[in-house]
């Protein structure tokens, strides 16, 4: 990142392709300014997740680029360095929620950062009572309803603070009071977020921007709704305009 | 979901409050002791002592009944063996047996009932098992509920499409296609763990919110726990 510029994400010309297979996508570029909400819609087989895998250090990146808070994923070092910067909240909260206990697991990335034990016990406390999961300090993950073990494994990623945070269909399997909780807290995350998702009323109400990606390429990318209220460009792709924009 | 590892409710006692690292070192050599008594006399004691023990824990009951079943199925066999020896008027083995399992479950129970899991593996790393088998076991913890919820609805999927089970050569050629799918399922899972862990800086050490502070009470119990034990054996094996 240059001084003075906002810019805490910067891909530039970025291809991937798993092994032996056809590239996900190939030459995309895209720069997200600091505290900007993006959302990355496309219908399946987009490379959505792959995307976000990409950003938080998961797949290694060969072709092309990607600077993330200042961080280059694909040097060994910047990689140990990313989950304090920048956080990912899985499509399935049980394969984030590692612990036998709901405060023991919001504490597992502050203690892996290393952050004294007095520190760890106040954010998680903060961020218990900002995701509203005061009182289930003690309670083990399979007693949880999926709204709770949502805001668990987010719970878990923001008590580690990161610059950014990428949610990877973070409306799934929940009800839809439990998704309307979700997005109020969402839009009360002051970080730079990554949502992406088939949700497109999700992404709405909670992104300003979003970037549609489908063929391996970003088709378009512009403010949230006028994207979204395109249906000559969504329809083709077996998505369709939110309700509330139609 | 309910399972037998569900932690029991329990109410405030002085078990409870026991340094969890102190009660594992007073339960591993009470348990080793157990083993070694040979009498009925000293067994018998044995069960006597953890009973009182047991009752002054206050744990909820109903809990530990529901739990015992599954070691009742596990003993009748033994208890059989345990009456026709008696009747027979021959070796008393199944009967020590019998009395020793009931026993060992007895420290089982009182100790799962009244420490929290994410204690017990801190105090294990304390006492210094390796880091490998506590992963090991705080994964197996977590995602053993996971892998029978998913059991589960496996079984009511196939029951819903009308799999009886009275049709013994589809049932248990079915079960071994859902086993199969559930460890295929159990290793994907495992990869996707591994990434979201890693993704929360975790880079192999084992750490929890778990303190533990020693006070002279929970040194008292352990010798008081272990020196009962001690003299037991010792007056079994010198008679």
């Amino acid at each position: 990142m240059n001084a003075g510029d906002d810019t805490l994400i910067r891909l530039c010309d970025l291809t991937f392709a798993y092994r032996n297979n056809p590239p996900v996508f190939e030459h995309l570029n895209l720069e997200v300014a600091a505290g900007e909400s993006l959302g990355i819609v496309g219908p399946n087989g987009a490379g959505k997740t792959t995307l976000l895998l990409c950003l938080a250090g998961v797949l290694p990146v060969r072709k092309g680029c990607i600077q993330i808070a200042g961080l280059d994923p694909s040097t060994p070092t910047d990689r140990r360095r990313l989950p304090a910067h920048v956080g990912i909240v899985f499509q399935n909260s049980d394969d984030q929620i590692i612990h036998g206990t709901v405060a023991e697991d919001i504490a597992f990335g502050p203690l892996n950062l290393g952050w004294p034990d007095g520190k760890v016990r106040e954010a998680v406390q903060e961020v218990m009572r900002r995701l509203g999961l005061q009182g289930l300090d003690d309670r083990p993950p399979h007693q949880l309803s999926g709204g709770e073990k949502r805001r668990t494994a987010l719970a878990g990623v923001l008590a580690m603070q990161p610059d950014i945070l990428l949610l990877d269909e973070p409306s799934m399997f929940l009800d839809p009071k439990a998704r309307r909780e979700l997005m109020q807290h969402l839009n009360q995350i002051g970080q730079t977020k990554l949502i992406a998702g088939h949700d497109l009323d999700l992404v709405l109400q909670t992104c300003q921007r979003t970037v549609l990606l489908a063929s391996g390429r970003i088709q378009a990318d512009g403010p949230t709704s006028e994207i979204l209220a395109n249906a000559r460009l969504l329809e083709p792709l077996g998505l369709e305009v939110p309700y509330r924009l139609r | 979901m309910a399972m037998i590892l569900d932690a029991l409710p329990v109410n405030p006692s002085y078990m409870t409050r026991w340094d969890p690292r102190w009660k594992i070192a007073a339960f591993s050599i009470t348990a080793a002791i157990v083993a070694f008594c040979h009498s009925d006399v000293s067994l018998l004691s044995a069960w006597l002592g953890l009973s009182l023990v047991l009752a002054a824990s206050r744990l909820d009951w109903v809990f530990v009944f529901r739990r015992s079943v599954y070691f009742v199925a596990y003993l009748t066999p033994f208890v059989a063996l345990t009456l026709i020896s008696s009747f027979a008027g021959t070796e008393k083995l199944p009967f020590r047996f019998v009395l020793r399992a009931i026993v060992l479950f007895m420290l089982a129970a009182l100790f799962v009932a009244t420490t929290r899991f994410a204690d017990v593996t801190k105090a294990l790393a304390s006492l210094g098992l390796p880091r490998f088998l506590i992963h090991l076991l705080a994964m197996c913890h977590r995602f053993i509920y996971l892998i029978a919820e998913e059991g589960q609805r496996c079984e009511l999927a196939m029951r819903v499409r009308g799999l009886r089970a009275t049709q013994w050569h589809r049932v248990s050629k079915t079960y071994s296609y859902v086993l199969a799918a559930l460890i295929l399922r159990a290793e994907e899972r495992a990869e996707r763990v591994a990434t979201a862990m890693q993704c929360r800086g975790f880079h192999g050490a084992y750490r929890t919110l778990a303190q533990f502070h020693t006070r002279s009470s929970d040194v008292v119990y352990f010798f008081l726990f272990v020196g009962v034990g001690v003299l037991a054996v010792a007056v079994d094996w010198s008679r």
